[in-house]
This record gives structure tokens, sequence and C-alpha cells, in this order.
């Protein structure tokens, strides 16, 4: 095989024992890679009941093939794990050089399981890793940590993943960071390291990285980095993902004040138009990216002057109009404080928003928020209750650092109405009541409130559909996306180039010109179709039926107050039959459990013996 | 180096705001060479200066090169473009070169340890990673031609912002 | 109450237009098309290029989106959409991608 290494490491972080295992073709055709490895590891290791927290927990590290080959954007790697956020299949996606140089280190992955008696650290030296102490690097943040480690080790083109002191804490939307800007952002992956004492995975790769057919991949990836220079990726390339706030602002789609409504008064002042106008200091992109859409903030003044800090569409969304704040310098201070201490931002700003609300209705007493004015608004509050929560400082930082959900469980009073969440992830910054199937591809995404499974907004805002309303239409378009967006996940290239390959046949080309094994569009789909029922059937194993598969009762019970929606709620008979239509569509039961014959067509035997239907 | 020479030496110019690190060079200069994707093995190097600053580097054609100079073994010659050449034979690898170029310009190959450095794709014609580079921050220009792009730019923001 | 469709430009339509928004006379407009032409006219082909395909018949998906009061309108037979006196056109950036 080319493109895969054909071997991955396992670690066992109690014994502290290291061995080498084999890839075989056959994972390799069936699962592909990233993602569907992540299920195949996740459903083959981790027995139900097991606690997140506990050594029994597998931390699995996986590329896909064509990582540290030319194809454009393929230096991605996917971390996965039982999530301690939601309690069901956990994973995050992220680029850098890590994924290319874990690759040339002659790796696909590296699977952790155990735990380690004291802080360490897994250096993969090409072929040969090893465990190292760590305990100089715990309490650094993610950024210390990655120049100290590069520093000791005496070679600045080593590549590190580390949690921050987040996830040393077990906060549990704590995240992974790379390459300074770029992170395995949501689900809590970096607080399942910090479970394990494992401080940071570092990788030096010095070998060749071979493909199936050079000369031609080299011609078609130049062709697609061509296209990457087009008008598909406009948006990203000029703006950036902050163009969406206006767009949205317009459509009475942006998430504001924790979800109560869908347009922000404030809307111009943090627009992706302003911020390219006086915070954006450079454009950077992703190892191997032609496209290069991360705009990097630096703020000029104020008390967060000299702040640097990568925000696209999501953070700015979820900690800006999110929590009523309208000021881009305080939003930049507190995305550089979630990637330096080791949160996801998206989490970190839903969490934030509802405590807003929680002190808004008098659900919190001043003492409950250690005395922070925590008004809707109050940009200097968000930083330090971000701060706070990452640490788990005070009252307000433990109740925080659990989740929404779990938080607004402890709290009560009703709070858990307004906690935005799908089981447990709290909600990205689409929303909940005027982009309607969007919010049913965030209910049934396997990792929780997301739109990365599906894509499925996209005919809401491209207007292909009526966006208040759902139907029995619905279903398909949103399956059809996990399937495409599963294959994505696994060769993993970034979904920002979906739109320059011009169908699934031109995937599966690149596929064969990497990996040599022959694959049409069609396969590809249905490997997409295995990898993503795989993933259903771990989340199943662990008690996920339909009854998670809802938005929360805000969708359904209020009408939205903004003009341009105004009364814009979700009719719970239309999102039923736009679920029933779902789960017929997949082959599932009314119930959302994969039917055996479902499993048995595509050849997860086990899984349909242990879960089928 | 003869004026004609001079009048005509190009090399490859970073515009070190265009370029956004996504090391793309390295990684077809490696393919082009080497017949295999490993950016480590490339000519050219990708710089990262927290935050904000990257660059691409490869040989400059000194016009006095430093790497000539050193070189214990008498190895090194500089040819009729001002580019670089290393007799593989007389190489011993003791990185001397490598250690007093300022520009990072040169490596030790993995296997034997042999000096390489950048050869501007000779057998091509041009630098491939030029032609590569998504964002058109690398060019294989004169240092006359780089100077005046650079007095360009200077001039086209005074311009943009109402300056005489 | 003014007679006009109020017309806003956000991303690369306010480098454009060099305005966050304008008010355009009804009265020979009739539907997206000639609202487009009539902005055109004012703007340049620059806009008019981002807007129309190059048959002149489509609206171009793949750079631009147009969202008449709040609805997304779908590009298939977006020019022959009808426009009214106080109808509110919002022109922006073909969204695709979120964080």
């Amino acid at each position: 095989m080319k493109g895969y290494a054909g071997k991955y490491l396992k670690v066992d972080l109690c014994s502290r024992g290291l061995s080498t295992e084999t890839l075989t073709e056959g994972m390799a055709k069936d699962y592909i890679g990233g993602l569907g490895f992540g299920a195949r590891t996740l459903l083959d290791t981790v027995p139900r009941g097991t606690d997140p927290f506990s050594p029994q927990n597998v931390l699995a590290w996986w590329t896909g093939p064509v990582s540290g080959t030319i194809l454009p954007t393929g230096s991605k790697f996917g971390v996965f794990a039982l999530s301690p956020l939601t309690g069901v299949f956990g994973f995050g996606i992220c680029s850098g050089g890590f994924a290319n140089e874990l690759k040339s280190a002659g790796w696909d992955g590296v699977v952790l399981t155990g735990k380690s008696d004291k802080p360490t650290y897994l250096f993969v030296d090409d072929g040969a890793p090893e465990l190292r102490d760590a305990s100089r690097y715990w309490g650094m943040t993610t950024w210390q940590t990655e120049d100290a480690i590069k520093e000791d080790l005496g070679d600045s083109a080593i590549r590190v993943a580390a949690m921050g002191p987040a996830g040393e804490r077990l906060v549990r939307l704590a995240n992974i960071t790379t390459d300074k800007n770029r992170q395995v952002g949501r689900s809590g992956m970096g607080a399942v390291m910090g479970s394990k004492n494992l401080k940071a995975v570092a990788v030096r790769g010095t070998g060749d990285v071979e493909v199936g057919n050079l000369d031609e991949l080299m011609k078609f990836s130049a062709e697609l980095n061509e296209r990457c220079q087009g008008p598909k990726t406009e948006k990203y390339r000029v703006y950036g993902t902050p163009a969406n706030i206006l767009v949205h602002n317009r459509l009475g789609c942006l998430p504001s004040y924790n979800f109560q409504k869908g347009s922000f008064e404030r809307a111009e002042d943090v627009s992706g138009e302003q911020m390219s106008k006086t915070h954006v200091k450079k454009i950077l992109a992703c190892t191997n990216c032609p496209v290069g859409c991360d705009h990097v903030n630096e703020v000029k003044d104020g008390p967060y002057a000299g702040t640097v800090a990568s925000v696209d569409y999501e953070s700015l969304g979820q900690l800006g109009p999110l929590c009523g704040v309208g000021d881009l310098n305080a939003i930049t201070k507190a995305v550089e404080v979630c990637d330096e201490l080791g949160v996801d931002t998206i989490s970190g700003g839903v969490i934030v928003a509802w405590a807003m609300e929680c002190v808004q209705r008098g659900l919190l007493t001043k003492d409950d928020v250690d005395g922070i004015d925590l008004r809707f608004g109050n940009g200097d509050a968000l930083v330090e209750a971000i701060r706070r929560m990452s640490l788990k400082e005070g009252k307000l930082g433990n109740l925080l650092a659990e989740g929404v959900k779990r938080a607004s469980e402890r709290v009560g009073k009703g709070s858990d109405k307004f906690a935005i969440h799908c089981k447990g992830m709290e909600w990205a910054a689409y929303s909940l009541r005027s982009l309607q199937t969007s919010t049913l591809g965030f209910c049934t995404s396997i990792r929780g409130a997301d739109y990365l499974r599906s894509g499925s907004y996209q005919v809401d805002v491209a207007g292909k559909v009526d966006r208040l309303r759902l139907d029995a239409s619905r279903g398909k378009i949103v399956y059809e996306g996990e399937n495409q967006y599963a294959i994505i996940d696994s060769l993993i290239i970034c979904k920002f180039t979906r739109g320059v390959y011009s169908s699934m046949n031109e995937l599966a080309k690149a596929y064969t010109l990497v990996t040599g094994l022959e694959i049409s569009g069609q396969e590809l789909v249905k490997a997409g179709e295995r990898i993503y029922n795989a993933a259903k059937c771990f989340n199943v194993r662990f008690g996920s039926t339909r009854k998670d598969d809802y938005p929360p009762p805000r969708a359904f019970d209020e009408p939205m107050t903004d003009d341009v929606v105004k009364g814009a709620k979700i009719d719970r008979r239309q999102y039923d039959e736009a679920l029933d239509s779902y789960y017929d569509g997949r082959g599932w039961t009314r119930d959302g459990i994969p039917t055996k014959a479902k499993l048995l067509e595509l050849g997860l035997t086990k899984e349909a013996e242990e879960v089928g239907a | 180096m003869a004026l004609s020479e001079q009048k005509t030496k190009r090399i490859i110019v970073c515009d070190t705001d265009k370029c956004n690190g996504c090391q793309i060079c390295e990684f077809v200069c490696s393919i082009i060479k080497e017949k295999t994707t490993n950016h480590k093995k490339a000519r050219i190097r990708a710089m990262r200066i927290e935050p904000f600053f990257n660059i691409a580097i490869a040989c400059r054609k000194c016009e006095k090169p430093v790497c000539e100079r050193a070189c214990p073994k008498d190895a090194i010659r500089v040819l009729a473009d001002g580019s670089i050449e290393i007799d593989k034979d007389k190489c011993d690898g003791c990185g001397w070169c490598i250690e007093s170029c300022e520009f990072g310009a040169l490596r030790l190959t993995f296997d034997g340890g042999i000096a390489f450095t950048c050869d501007f794709c000779a057998d091509i014609g041009e630098p491939q990673c030029v032609k590569y580079c998504p964002k058109k921050a690398l060019r294989y220009i004169t240092l006359d031609e780089a100077a005046k792009e650079s007095v360009k730019d200077v001039l086209l923001n005074v311009i943009d912002r109402g300056g005489k | 109450m003014p007679e006009g469709v109020s017309v806003e430009f956000t991303g690369p339509f306010r480098e454009i237009t060099k305005t966050r928004s304008v008010t355009v006379d009804v009265g020979s407009v009739t539907s997206l098309g000639s609202l487009v032409s009539k902005l055109s006219k004012m703007y340049g082909q620059e806009f008019r290029k981002r807007v129309v395909d190059d048959g002149g018949v489509g609206l171009r998906a793949d750079s631009s989106m147009v969202a008449i009061n709040q609805v997304v309108v779908n590009p298939i037979g977006a020019l022959s959409r009808p426009i009214r006196s106080g109808d509110r056109v919002v022109f922006a950036l073909s969204v695709a991608g979120g964080g």
C-alpha cells in the first residue's frame, strides 16, 4: 500500500510498553483512515460502561492515507476517544504539520491506552518512539509547552500537540493545540489527555512518503491548487469565515444572547469586514494548504493591546454576539485565553452565554459568579469567566468547567431549558430556529451539536429549501451530507476544498493516485456510510437513542422575536417527520438504531450482533 | 562575476507579506528533485518566526560565497550563473559550509551525508517552487527587479493614502 | 414612506460600490435582473460580473448570494424574481462553510 505507512504505534501508558501494529489493506479499504480508523478503534477497544476519565478510555490519533503527500490540505489528523463532555463518540480533526510529520516518521497513527503514573509525553522519533518525563512542562500553557519541548529536544522542526492547564484539570471542554493556532477543538480530547497524565505528543519524521503515482498526483494537485485560488474559496481567502457575521445577521440566523435572538445590534462592529480593516494582521495558511484562510488578529489598543489570536467565525460568533459582546478587542483576547489555556472556543462561549442568561434571570447570584459582573455585553467579564473556567478557579470556574449540560443540571431552577446543546455538546454559531435543516443535522451528528458532520446548513443559507420549516425531504439532505463528509474526515482533507472537487469520483481519483488502490466514487460513498454507521454503533453502545437526537426546548417553545424571522420556531410534528425521514433513509429504526440488515450490508457484522435492531 | 552576468543573475525572492507559511514550496522541491515527498529534503527552506513572519529561502547566489571559501575540501565551485555546485566525491559532510551560510541555504543528505543546495532546477530551466507557490510569493527575478518591486509597494501605499 | 428598494452591500460588494447601502428608485425596476442592471450602471461592470453569469441569464451562485426580504434567493431563476418598492435586498458572498 502506498500513502499509508502500513503500521501504527500502540502505547500502554500503565506499563509504558510500546509496540508496532500492522495496518491491513482490508482496514484501509473499508475504513479509509482518519474518522474511519477512529470509529473502528473505539468500537474495538472501548467497552460499554467505560468512564471517559478512567485508564480504560482509549485515545487514538489517526492520520489518513493522504497525509505526508502533496494532495492539498492533506496534513490533517484526528484524535478519538470516548468524550468526557458528551459521553459518546468524541473526536476533533486538526491541521498543521503534525500529520505530515507523523506519516514521515513512518506511522499511520498512535493508539494510547491506560494512564501514566506521572506526567509524561510521547516523542515519536521516526522509528524509535519513547515516553519521556513531562513534569517540567506540567502547568505550562499550550504554546509554552510547544516551545519548551522543541527547545529541550534541540529541534525546531519537531511538531508538538499539547494540552494546556485546562486539560490537566480535566476541564470537560479542554482541547489540544499544535502549531500555535491549530486545535483538536471539540468534545474534550484535551481532558482525556489530562486523565492519562499525557501532556503532549511530539513527533519528528525524516522519512520519505511514497505514493502510488507521483507524477499524476503532482499534476492533479497542481490543478486543485489552481482551483483553490478561484471563486469556490474566495470567502475563506479574503474575509475568512467571519464574512458570515453580516450575512447571518441580515438573515436572522446569527445566534446572539445565548440563542435568545438571531441578530445582533452591533453586528457591524464585529463583522468580518470590520475585522479585516482594524484587526487582521496577517492571513496564514495551514501546512500544505493552497487556500490560506487563517485570519490572525492583533489588538492594537486598549487594555488588551498586544493580544494575538486566530479568529474564525465560530470563535467570533460564540464569544461575540452570543455573549452580547460587540468589542473585537475583548473577543480576540477571549480567543487567546482559550487557545493558551487549552479550551474549545465554541463550547466556552456557549457556556459563558448560558451563565450570562442565568444572571439575567436571577438564577445565579453575585456570589455564585465570584463577584464578576457577568452580564451580556461585558467583554471583560467574558475574558475573566473563560480564564476561571479553564483553570477551574472559584465557584464559577468549577461550575462552567463541567460543560453547559452538567452545569445546568447542577444549578437547576429551569436553567437546563436554555442550556443550548445536543448530547451535551454545546451548539455552534448557527441559529436553532431559523436554519431548520441545519438544526436537524446538528441533532443527528454523532459528535453532538455541530454541522461538521453534514454541512446541512448549506441548503438553508443557499435558499435551496425553506429554512423556516421542516419536512420529509430533509433527512436525505442530511445523511447524504454525512456520508460525504465522513469520507472527507477519513482521507483527511479540508472541507473548505470540497467545492473544488467536481464530484466524489474526483475524490476517488485522489485516493487511487495516493494509495495505488482502485476505488470508485460510489464505493467511497459506501465507505462513508459504513464509517458513519460504525460511529453511530459506538453511540448506541453508550445508550444513544432517538431521545438524544432533539434540539433544546428553546427551539420548539420560544418563537423568535427578530423582525426578519418573527415567530420562527421548530414545529414538533415537522421535526419528527424530518427525523423519521432521516432514520428511514439510513435504514435505521424509528428509535434511531441501525438495523441488523443495514449493518450486515455494510460489513459491520460484530456491530450487527451487538447493537443491531 | 562579469557585469553581463550580473545583469541577468536571478535568485528566488520571497515576498514576506504574501508568504503565509504553507510550505508547499518545500514539498514541490522534494518531489521535483528527489522524486519523493519529504520536505526535509527540499532545497528551499520555509521559516516561521512567531507570530506573523513567514519566508522561504534558497541559495542567494552570493557574489563572494562564504560556502566556497569555507569548504576545507575545495568541494564547492561557483558556476557562471552564480549558483553553487558541490563535488560529491570531494565533500566529506563536515558541514562547515552549512554553518557558514547565513541564509541556511545548505543541507546535508540523510544518507551519505553530502552537502546540497538549490540549483534553481537547472535541468528544467525554471525553479519549480516559484511556479507552484499558491500565493505567488516566490519570484525568480534579478535583485534589481526585486528592489523596484519593494519601492513600488511603498509608493503605492503612499499614493493610496493620498500622499504626494 | 419613501419609494424605493433598499439595497445593502456586504463583503466584496462593499469594496466595489464603496458604500454599505443605497436606496434605488423603483421606477423602472421590476425584477432582480433589472435591479442588477441599474446597479451595474451605477457601480460598473465589475458589479455585474460578480452577480450575473457569462450568458447574462443566471445568478452566479459561486460568487454571490442575494437575499430579498431576508429570504435567500434560490439561484435558479433568480434574476426574474420580482422586486417591489419597499423591498430590502442584500448582496453577499456565497456562503459556504462555517468555523
